[in-house]
């Protein structure tokens, strides 16, 4: 079971049952620990109900540790670079 | 004497007490950051870090090379307890005679080159500077390069860069940056701008390439006339951007104009954690070349004094004091003072009153806000002490006719810990003005009589009193 953090600007898009993007970090221990992909991922409030998933530890924009770890199935994985302009965000 | 290169230095620091070297293994993971934070919040010793977790031996990682003022002191070739006015003066007397680089064919940053499928940027040992930081920052105490395409202008700007994979950084250069002006005409055109990263030049070229140098001029001169000798660049391997031949890293590649990257938060210079997550520009990396057993800057930054706040800020004042000058106000020294975390900025003026406190406040804020406190006082005062600054705040502003406020949008800076997070995003600015100096209009006999050792007593007894010091007993 792998662990990943990921970062929301909005911590309630995280229902229950979310089918989300998400840009998660993994935290494996070594030298690739924080790379980043984005990802489609249905998440659970229970790690117990997400068989054959991951833990997705979240935090706030600012970075502040959320206390509930959430299961996390990923459904498509989506690579680094998000579609934009940059000083558009 | 300065320093060709950060081994050199690092090599100063030791002779003076100025760099501990840790050689018990530290983790990369938040450990550097903890002790690197904590020396320097103590204003103590650089750290060299030696063994890194999980990283070759020799891989080693140099913070807080300009956190003190006795390091500045000693990177310019002064003796570490220089005054902090000696080492402004000594900046603004070099700052005006730019010494141009010179192109060299080879050089140490190039004794290690990884090029396509072998460009791994985990295989230095970036730091993770704060718990919660958006990931681990490779360029904390670094600067970008980037050229303009209509002109000589090459501009060297210190922004912080996240490794997002192995071959993808994320940065934040500010929108109303040099690093922007430029960028713009390349992204405008859907085209991708060459930038290449430098981590660990020689501390005189990083203070460099953190000072607000003028549109157009290229940093490398700067640099050039802080060492007093011409700074020997080296061309990159995968675009024509040069770069200085003694860094220990240089991470080439492309910011691309239709991509962007997540990046951030980090624990920022203001001394907080304040711009959140955000789509980021995305830098793919094309090369990367550096010396044997690389040797990584970090500044971590946050509450201060740190490097951003001391030798970073140098270059800033000397800038804002050239600015104005140009306005044609009766400016003598200007002061970015550490505890202020570049929000605070210190003017002193030959001639003050209410009109020529708001024409300073009015130059400053002219293209951007991001100094939300500027304090005038007259020059009697020396703002290279905060105690002596203190004092004319709080007995000369006036507290409703000495302070002036205004709202200045879209020039805000982005970090302001102050401003609602949407008014840090839309960058809102705000500055509030204290005109610590007298009125233009009271009349002589009306001003009030400094009760100062300097200035109450007749020089020759002064200088009595000077020469028995010791005598007295103290």
């Amino acid at each position: 079971m792998a662990e990943y953090v990921t970062k929301l600007r909005n911590l309630g898009d995280l229902q229950d049952g979310a089918n989300l993007e998400l840009f998660i970090q993994d935290l494996a221990p070594g030298p690739r620990k924080y790379n980043g992909e984005r990802v489609k991922a249905i998440v659970s409030s229970s790690i117990d109900n997400t068989p054959g998933g991951d833990v997705l530890w979240v935090r706030s924009a600012l970075g502040r540790l959320q206390d509930k770890r959430w299961g996390l199935k990923i459904t498509e994985r989506l690579g680094v670079a998000m579609p934009g302009r940059p000083y558009a965000d | 004497m300065t320093f060709k290169d950060n081994r050199e230095f690092i090599e100063a620091l030791k002779r003076t007490g100025d760099v501990v070297s840790i050689k018990k293994e530290v983790d990369w993971d938040l450990e550097a950051g903890a002790i690197s934070r904590r020396a320097t919040e103590l204003s103590g010793p650089a750290a060299l870090f030696e063994k890194i977790k999980g990283y070759p031996e020799g891989y080693r990682i140099f913070s807080g090379p300009l956190a003190t003022w006795r390091r500045v002191a000693i990177a310019l070739g002064f003796p570490p307890d220089t005054s902090i006015r000696r080492i402004h003066d000594e900046v603004e007397q070099r700052e005006q005679k730019p010494i141009p680089p010179v192109v060299v064919k080879d050089g140490p940053c190039k004794e290690n080159i990884m090029r396509g499928d072998q460009v791994d940027l985990n295989r230095l040992p970036a730091p993770m500077c704060h718990d919660g930081d958006g990931g681990r920052y490779i360029g904390t105490w670094c600067f970008s390069v980037n050229k303009d395409p209509d002109s000589d202008w090459t501009n060297w700007g210190m922004y912080r860069f996240m490794i997002v994979n192995q071959t993808t950084l994320a940065g934040a250069p500010a929108p109303g940056s040099h690093f922007a002006m430029i960028a713009h005409k390349y992204l405008s055109q859907n085209k991708p701008m060459p930038m290449a990263l430098v981590i660990g030049a020689d501390p005189l070229s990083s203070m460099a390439s953190s000072a607000g140098y003028r549109i157009g001029e290229n940093e490398a001169n700067y640099a050039g006339a802080l060492l007093e000798q011409p700074l020997e660049l080296v061309k990159c391997e995968t675009s024509e951007l040069l770069v200085p031949a003694h860094s220990e890293i240089v991470i080439e590649g492309e910011v691309m104009p239709d991509t962007v990257a997540p990046e951030g938060p980090f624990g920022e210079y203001t001394g907080y954690r304040t711009s959140g997550y955000r789509a980021n520009l995305m830098f793919r990396v094309s090369a990367i070349t550096h010396r044997n057993s690389p040797i990584i800057t970090m500044s971590n930054l946050g509450v201060p004094p740190d490097d951003s706040s001391v030798g970073g800020a140098i270059g800033v004042a000397i800038a804002l004091k050239r600015r104005l000058q140009f306005h044609g106000l009766p400016v003598a020294d200007v002061y970015v003072p550490p505890e202020g975390a570049s929000l605070v900025v210190v003017v002193s003026v030959k001639s003050g009153g209410s009109e020529v406190a708001k024409a300073v406040k009015e130059a400053i804020t002219k293209r951007r806000a991001w100094y939300t406190k500027i304090i005038v006082v007259d020059d009697d005062v020396d703002i290279f002490n905060m105690a002596e600054v203190i004092h004319a705040f709080a007995a000369k502003c006036h507290s409703y006719r000495g302070v002036f406020t205004s709202e200045e949008p879209g020039k805000g800076g982005p970090v302001t810990p102050a401003h609602r997070y949407d008014e840090r995003n839309r960058r809102y600015g705000a500055v509030a003005l204290f005109d610590c100096t007298w009125p233009d209009d009271w009349a002589e006999e009306d001003i009030p009589v400094k009760s100062s050792f300097k200035s109450i007593y007749p020089k020759d007894l002064q200088e009595e009193v000077l020469k028995n010091w010791k005598e007295y007993g103290f």
